[in-house]
C-alpha cells in the first residue's frame, strides 16, 4: 500500500466521520447564529460602543474638560477645548471623538475621573459622509439623554452617582 | 576661608563648605531630598516638613532645607523613619486638600501630585469634612481674585510660603500675607489691594500646587498638551530667557528658563504675561498694498513684486541715496545686520537708522558707552547705587532685583537723583528730589564735595544725603552710577555724560547707561547705528526737503514714538514710497504704499543682545501658523532675489554664519552656546573724562505752564504692550501727576478728567495729585496711543510745556 492510498483511507474512514459527529452534534443545539437586523443582539454590560457624554441631575454636564481622556486615548481621537462658566466652573467648550479612529478600547472611560465618558451599546451609527463620524459634545451628551430615558422607563439603578459632589457641610466655612 | 566641612549622607562621604544646607549637600551626591517650601533663592523657613531626614545623635528627624552641615554628620535619607515620616508629612498636607486635580491648573506638573506618587500614602484614613474656604456661597469653586491677574484657590495651599517670600524678599512689597493660624491659616492680600506689583507672576510658576493662578491661563490647556520654544524676552533688555509655550499655532504662556548669569530663574509680569501680543486679534497676518486711497490685503508675491520693481528703478537708475531705511531697537541681531547689508550693498545709501523715538539721536561717543557696566551678576555684589534719572524698576525689572537684593542682604544704598521720586519696593532709598533737567548740576555737586570745592549754588539739594554720598565713596565702597531712559531724552546730554564721567573717575565707580528698549545694543552694533548725519531725525529733514523720496520701516512706529506727531506725519506723507514691516496696522502703517506682516517673537529665531552685551539665542515654534510673516531679513532677502541680485537668506544661522565670518570676535555666532555669550560692547576709550559745560536750567514760562515728562510702567511701555490684553488688564489707565500746589492754584482736584495742552494740541487724562512730583512739572503715567503724548512735543526743543486745565 502506498503512500496516496493510505491518505486516502484516512480521510474517508477517519476525519469525514470526525467531521461529521460535530455537525450532527451540533445540529441538535440551540443555534448560536445572530438573526441581526431581524433580532437585535443582546450585549454584555461591559460591550463597549459608541460614546456618550453624561450630566449630573441638574443637567449640567460632568465633564470638566481635564484631557486625561485624550491624554489616555491610543488613537489620539479626543480634542477638547476648555472654558470656564461665569460661576467659575470648568468646562468642554468644544469637545469632539473621531468615531472613525476609535479602537473601542474604553481607556477613555477608564481615564475619567469624574465618571463623564462612558461607551455605550450603541454600534449602528453608519454613514456615508466622513465628517458625519466626527461625534461633537452635543452629540454625545444627546446618546446620554437617550440613554438616560430608557433607563428612566425601565426603572433602572443609575449606574453613577448622580448628584455633583459636595463637601458635606464644612467644618467652618470661612469667607475669607 | 574657613575649611570646608566633610560629612556622610547615606553612606557617601561629601565636602562641602561651612554653611551649606544638607539639601544642598544631598544634591551634590545626587540624593534628591522631595523638598515643597526649600528654594536656593529664597530664605528657608522649614514650613512643610517634606525634607525631614535623620541625623544620627539628635533625637527628631530634622528639615534639612534648615539645618546647616556640621562636621562629621552622619545623614540617611532613606532609612525608613523618613520614608515613614514623608508619608505621614504627605497624609497630614493633603487631610484639607480638596485633590481637585482634574481642575486644577497644575495637573501634570504638580510637586504635590509627583511626591505624592513617590512617597505619599495611597489612601487617606482622614475622614472627617474637608476645611473648605468659601469665597462666594454661590459658587461651586473657592477661587478668590487676589489682583486682576492672580488668583488664589485657597484649599489648595499647603502654606509653603514660597508667594510670601517671594513677594517680600525679592520683589519687597507687601502685598501678601499669611493670616489666621493652624488649619485656618491662608494666604491673603494685605488689605484687599489688589495684588499686581511686577513679579506676581513668579508666585504662580514657583507654587507648588495649584493654589496661585493666572487669569491668562487658567482652565486653558493642559500642560502636557504645550511644546515649548526656547526664547528671550524681547520687553526689555535684561534678555530674560524663558520658554514659549504654545500648542497648535497659540502661544499660551511665558515660562522662566533659569539662566544664572541674567534671570535666575525670574521673569517679570511684562514678559510673561506679555505672550498675547503675538496672537493679538488685530495683527497683521496679510500684506498690503496702497490701491488709490486705500490699502488692501493681497498676496505676498504681489507685494513683493511691487516693492521690487520700484527698488529696481532705482537701482538702474542710480538713485539709491533716495532711499532710507529706519529699523527698531527690537529687532534681533540678524535683522539688524541684513538691512544694513541690503541697503548698503543693494541699494548703496548710508541713511540707515533706528532711533525713531529721539528727536536728538546718540552720537557715536555715547552709543559705544550705552550697557551695563560689568555683568548682570556684578550688580548684587556694588554697595552704593547713584541712580541719576532713571527708574530700572520699571525700565529693567529683572535686573533691579539684583540692586534690591544687595539693598535687602548687603545693607547696599541706593540713592535715587531724579525729578520724581521713585521706589524700590519698600526697601529703604534715598530720593534726592532735582529740579527737570538737573541731574549733571547735581552730580557736580557730589563730585565738587569730593575734591573739596565749593559747589555752585544753582539748586538746592538735600544736605543729608549728600554727605552720606560722600562719605560713602571717600570710603571706598563700590559705587555705580546708573543712568536709564532718561538719559536719552536729557535736555542736556553732554553736560549730563560729562558730569556721570567725573563723578566715576572721583569716586572710582562703575558706570552704566542702560538702553530703554531690548536690542539696542544688538541693533547699534550689528548694523542699525546711523551716527547723527543719517539719524532719523535728519532723515525726516530730508525727506521734507525732498532729497530722499523712498523709506523703509522695519518694526518702529515712528508716528507713535517720534516727539513730533503733526511734523513725521506731514513728512511722512510727503514721500513717493513708503514701506512698512510691522505686527499691527499702527498709524505709521495706514500710510504706507505697502505693508509687511512683521513676524514676531516665536515666529522666527535669531539673537538678542542684552544690556551686559550677552548675545543670546531665541528659537522660531516648530510649526509656523503664519505663512505670510516674515523677519525684517526674510523679506530683503525675497526682494533681493525678484531683482537678481542674489544675498537670499533663508535662515537666521546663515545671517550668523556670515556676521561670524566678516566681524571680529564673532566666530562664536555659528555655534551659539546654548546660555549665550557676552561680548565685550563697551569701550573704554570713551569713559575718558571731558570738561563739564552744563547748560542752565530750563525755567517754567509762566505761572500755569509746567514741564511734561513722562514715565511708563512696569504693565505697559507704549503701542506694542497696548495690544496685549493681559497687560492692559494689570495697567492702570493713563493719568497726569501734578503737585498739590500746583494743583490748588489751577483748581483741580483728585480723579478730575484733564486737559493737557501746548498751543495747539491737547490731550485728555486723569489727574493725580501728589508730592512725588516737584512744583511746576507734570508727570504723564502711562501713556496710550489713544491719546497720543507726543502731540505735544516739538522736536526742536527737548523741554516740553503744556498747560493743564479742568474739564
Ligand atoms: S475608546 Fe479608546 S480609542 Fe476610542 S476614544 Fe476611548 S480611548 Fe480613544
Ligand atoms: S471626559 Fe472625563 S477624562 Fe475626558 S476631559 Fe472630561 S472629565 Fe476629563
Ligand atoms: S495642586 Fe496639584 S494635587 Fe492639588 S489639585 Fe492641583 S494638581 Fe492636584
Ligand atoms: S499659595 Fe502656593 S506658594 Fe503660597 S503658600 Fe500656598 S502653596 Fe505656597
Ligand atoms: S522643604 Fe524643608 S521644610 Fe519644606
Amino acid at each position: 500500500m502506498n503512500i496516496d492510498m493510505w491518505q486516502t483511507f484516512k480521510s474517508v474512514f477517519i476525519a469525514i466521520p470526525t467531521g461529521l459527529s460535530i455537525t450532527f452534534r451540533y445540529l441538535f443545539r440551540k443555534p448560536v447564529t445572530e438573526q441581526y437586523p431581524k433580532v437585535r443582539p443582546k450585549f454584555e454590560d461591559r460591550y463597549r460602543g459608541l460614546h456618550y457624554l453624561t450630566r449630573y441631575s441638574d443637567g449640567s454636564e460632568r465633564c470638566v474638560c481635564c484631557g486625561l481622556c485624550a491624554a489616555a486615548c491610543p488613537a489620539d481621537c479626543i480634542y477638547m477645548e476648555c472654558a470656564e462658566t461665569p460661576s467659575g466652573i470648568r468646562y468642554a467648550r468644544i469637545y469632539e471623538i473621531n468615531e472613525l479612529r476609535c479602537i473601542f478600547c474604553g481607556m477613555c472611560e477608564e481615564a475619567c475621573p469624574e465618571e463623564a465618558i462612558f461607551l455605550g451599546h450603541e454600534f449602528e451609527f453608519s454613514s456615508g459622509d466622513r465628517d458625519d463620524f466626527i461625534y461633537t459634545k452635543e452629540m454625545l451628551l444627546a446618546n446620554y439623554d437617550k440613554i438616560e430615558k430608557e433607563r428612566v422607563a425601565k426603572r433602572i439603578k443609575p449606574m453613577i452617582r448622580q448628584e455633583r459632589f459636595q463637601f458635606k457641610k464644612p467644618a467652618a466655612p470661612i469667607g475669607h | 576661608m574657613a575649611d570646608n566641612i566633610t560629612l556622610t549622607i547615606d553612606g557617601k562621604m561629601v565636602e562641602v563648605p561651612p554653611g551649606t544646607l544638607i539639601v544642598e549637600a544631598a544634591q551634590r551626591l545626587g540624593i534628591t531630598i522631595p523638598t515643597f517650601c526649600y528654594d536656593e533663592r529664597l530664605r528657608s523657613v522649614g514650613a512643610c516638613r517634606m525634607c525631614l531626614v535623620e541625623v544620627e545623635k539628635m533625637p527628631k528627624l530634622v528639615a534639612s532645607c534648615a539645618t546647616p552641615v556640621a562636621p562629621s554628620m552622619v545623614v540617611h535619607t532613606k532609612n525608613d523613619r523618613v520614608i515613614k515620616a514623608r508619608e505621614g508629612v504627605l497624609e497630614f498636607l493633603l487631610i484639607n486638600h480638596p485633590l481637585d486635580c482634574p481642575t486644577c491648573d497644575k495637573g501634570g506638573e504638580c510637586p504635590l501630585q509627583d511626591l505624592t506618587y513617590a512617597h505619599g500614602p495611597a489612601v487617606s484614613r482622614y475622614r472627617e469634612n474637608k476645611i473648605r474656604f468659601i469665597e462666594d456661597i454661590n459658587q461651586k469653586f473657592d477661587d478668590k481674585p487676589l489682583g486682576p491677574e492672580i488668583i488664589l484657590n485657597r484649599n489648595r495651599c499647603i502654606m509653603c510660603y514660597k508667594c510670601v517670600r517671594i513677594v517680600r524678599d525679592l520683589a519687597g512689597e507687601a502685598d501678601l500675607g499669611v493670616f489666621k493660624r493652624g488649619a485656618f491659616t491662608n494666604i491673603s492680600n494685605l488689605n484687599e489691594v489688589a495684588y499686581a506689583d511686577e513679579f506676581s507672576g513668579n508666585t504662580v510658576e514657583y507654587c507648588p500646587v495649584g493654589a496661585l493662578l493666572s487669569r491668562s491661563y487658567r482652565y486653558s490647556i493642559r500642560e502636557w498638551l504645550l511644546k515649548k520654544a526656547t526664547s528671550v524676552c524681547n520687553l526689555c533688555p535684561v534678555g530674560c530667557n524663558m520658554n514659549v509655550e504654545w500648542s497648535a499655532g497659540r502661544v499660551y504662556r511665558h515660562m522662566s528658563r533659569r539662566n544664572r548669569e541674567v534671570d535666575d530663574g525670574w521673569l517679570c509680569d511684562r514678559g510673561r504675561y506679555g505672550f498675547d501680543i503675538f496672537s493679538a486679534a488685530d495683527r497683521l497676518f496679510k500684506p498690503h498694498i496702497r490701491r488709490g486711497s486705500t490699502l488692501e490685503p493681497c498676496g505676498f508675491d504681489e507685494a513683493l513684486i511691487v516693492v521690487s520693481k520700484h527698488l529696481r528703478k532705482i537701482i538702474d537708475q542710480n538713485l539709491g541715496m533716495q532711499v532710507a531705511a529706519v529699523g527698531s531697537p527690537t529687532l534681533s541681531n540678524e535683522e539688524a545686520y541684513a538691512i544694513r547689508h541690503f541697503f548698503d550693498d543693494v541699494i548703496k545709501t548710508p541713511e540707515i537708522d533706528f532711533q525713531t523715538d529721539m528727536a536728538h539721536p546718540v552720537e557715536s561717543g555715547i552709543i559705544d558707552l550705552v550697557g551695563l557696566d560689568g555683568a548682570i551678576r556684578d550688580l548684587e555684589r556694588d554697595t552704593v547705587f547713584v541712580i541719576v534719572g532713571a527708574d530700572p524698576a520699571v525700565e529693567q525689572p529683572v535686573a533691579t532685583l539684583l540692586i534690591k537684593k544687595a539693598v535687602s542682604i548687603r545693607n547696599a544704598r541706593a540713592i535715587f537723583i531724579g525729578s520724581y521720586d521713585k521706589r524700590l519696593g519698600h526697601f529703604p532709598i534715598t530720593n534726592i528730589r532735582i529740579p527737570y533737567g538737573a541731574e549733571g548740576h547735581a552730580l557736580e555737586h557730589i563730585s565738587n564735595r569730593l575734591e573739596n570745592k565749593a559747589a555752585s549754588d544753582d539748586i538746592r539739594l538735600n544736605e543729608e544725603a549728600l554727605n552720606e554720598i560722600e562719605e560713602l565713596a571717600r570710603k571706598g565702597e563700590r559705587v555705580h552710577i546708573i543712568a536709564g531712559r532718561n538719559f536719552f531724552n536729557h535736555p542736556d546730554r553732554a553736560g549730563f555724560l560729562a558730569a556721570m564721567l567725573r563723578l566715576r573717575k572721583l569716586a572710582n565707580a562703575r558706570l552704566s547707561i542702560l538702553p530703554p528698549q531690548s536690542n539696542f545694543i544688538g541693533v547699534s552694533h550689528f548694523g542699525l547705528f546711523g551716527d547723527v548725519d543719517h539719524s532719523f531725525n535728519k532723515i525726516l529733514e530730508r525727506i521734507d526737503s525732498g532729497e530722499i523720496k523712498t523709506l523703509f520701516v522695519f518694526g518702529s512706529n515712528p508716528v507713535d514714538e517720534f516727539p513730533d506727531r503733526k511734523f513725521v506725519l506731514d513728512t511722512l506723507k510727503k514721500l513717493e514710497f513708503l514701506v512698512v514691516v510691522a505686527p499691527f496696522m499702527h498709524p505709521t502703517a495706514s500710510l504706507a504704499g505697502a505693508v509687511f506682516p512683521q513676524a514676531m517673537l516665536p515666529d522666527y529665531g535669531g539673537t538678542f543682545t542684552n544690556i551686559e552685551g550677552r548675545i543670546q539665542l531665541f528659537e522660531p515654534m516648530s510649526d509656523r501658523p503664519h505663512v505670510a510673516v516674515r523677519p525684517a531679513w526674510g523679506i530683503l532677502g525675497e526682494i533681493a532675489d525678484l531683482i537678481n541680485l542674489g544675498r537670499i537668506w533663508y535662515h537666521d544661522r546663515e545671517i550668523r554664519d556670515e556676521i561670524a565670518r566678516q566681524l571680529k570676535g564673532m566666530a562664536v555666532l555659528a555655534h551659539m552656546p546654548s546660555d549665550g555669550f557676552l561680548f565685550p560692547f563697551r569701550s573704554q576709550e570713551e569713559l575718558e573724562t571731558r570738561p563739564v559745560n552744563l547748560k542752565t536750567l530750563p525755567a517754567r514760562k509762566n505761572e500755569h505752564s509746567y514741564i511734561l515728562q513722562f514715565a511708563q510702567s512696569v504693565h505697559h511701555q507704549g503701542w506694542l504692550t497696548e495690544k496685549s490684553n493681559n497687560l492692559m488688564r494689570i495697567s492702570g489707565r493713563e493719568a497726569i501727576l501734578i503737585h498739590p500746589e500746583d494743583a490748588a492754584r489751577d483748581g483741580i482736584v483728585e480723579n478730575q478728567a484733564v486737559t493737557v495742552s501746548n498751543s495747539d494740541e491737547s490731550i485728555t487724562v486723569t489727574a493725580r495729585i501728589t508730592t512725588h512730583v516737584n512744583r511746576g512739572e507734570a508727570l504723564l503715567v502711562n501713556s496710550f496711543t489713544g491719546q497720543p503724548a507726543n502731540k505735544l512735543m516739538s522736536r526742536d526743543s527737548s523741554i516740553t510745556y503744556v498747560s493743564v486745565k479742568g474739564i
